[in-house]
């Protein structure tokens, strides 16, 4: 797709008590479900102003990663193809991350928290 | 969240375009672990790791101390379904039937790290005993599977069961988002 994810600058009104929502998501629409659940009461609002979509993050691997990322730390993992992709949690959260605009084995992908 | 480009507004836990140009529109989720870094790496040695500064300290092994908190959730037949981490705990296999979706879920204390995987692979639907803390065996054909979904003895070995998306979430999260999901347990 020619599209890319950014950071939202708007909430739920019903926004929920949760950091804590990981999904990585394909950035590929498809059809939606029947069994989508109704969200006619999406009523958002605008509570920060726009931040910077992040599409150049950098990226390590395994083998050179000394005191970056701990081995208790929790990581969120994806496959793509024949790649291994890993998403420390702790590097996730706040207004100005949770989102990821990533590329994966060519695949364009988005990890969310 | 919100696309650069047409300015859409997206819900991030449904991958739903709620407002916009592709308001309607479903991104497909893929399958994911939420894991310690340790187990990931031994799992894919050759991984590469998001490299930026820490936001939070929070999300160790230690995370999980109340595990009636959190839940799998997935896509079953008719609706959506989700698992306590309570219940995954009790057992490092569980064979799900979701109204017609077989999914089995493997949990691993260690690593903190709930998996699913189809049952069904190709017109066999296989149900699954744990075998030690890191292998199962399904009781069709007898073979052993490692806890990434791959046979490694048996009738089957070389065959790799399907991954079932399946997303970790605080409980209230899930069920806010989908509040008709229904609970599974092991009764």
């Amino acid at each position: 797709m020619d599209w890319l994810p950014c950071m939202g600058m708007v909430r739920p009104m019903t926004r929920p008590a949760c950091s804590f929502l990981a999904v990585i998501l394909a950035l590929v629409p498809a059809v939606v479900p029947s069994c989508a659940d109704d969200r006619s009461d999406f009523n958002p609002r605008r509570l920060m102003r726009p931040v910077r979509a992040i599409v150049d993050a950098p990226f390590l691997a395994a083998s050179a990663v000394t005191d970056e990322v701990n081995d208790n730390e929790l990581v969120m993992g994806v496959v793509v193809g024949d790649q291994a992709r890993a998403y420390p949690v702790n590097m996730l959260t706040g207004p100005r991350r949770e989102i990821i605009n990533d590329t994966v084995a060519k695949a364009p992908i988005a990890a969310t928290w | 969240m919100m696309d650069t480009e047409s300015k859409s507004l997206w819900s991030h836990l449904l991958g739903l375009g709620m407002e916009g140009k592709h308001k309607g529109v479903r991104l497909k989720t893929l399958p994911s672990d939420m894991l310690t870094w340790s187990a990931w790496k031994s799992e894919f040695p050759d991984t590469t790791v998001l490299n930026m500064s820490r936001t939070n300290r929070n999300y160790t092994d230690e995370f999980y101390k109340t595990p009636e908190r959190f839940v799998v959730g997935f896509l079953g037949g008719h609706g959506m379904y989700h698992v306590s981490f309570a219940t995954l705990r009790k057992t490092s296999v569980m064979n799900l039937d979701a109204r017609g979706v077989a999914v089995v879920a493997t949990f691993d204390s260690d690593s903190t790290s709930a998996r699913l995987f189809k049952r069904k692979l190709a017109d066999r639907v296989l149900t699954f005993e744990s075998v030690g803390k890191q292998q199962f065996k399904d009781k069709q054909t007898g073979s052993t599977w490692d806890r990434s979904g791959k046979a490694v003895d048996g009738e089957m070995k070389g065959q790799t069961l399907v991954p079932h998306v399946g997303i970790i979430s605080f409980r209230k999260a899930w069920m806010t988002f989908h509040p008709r999901s229904k609970e599974l347990t092991l009764d």
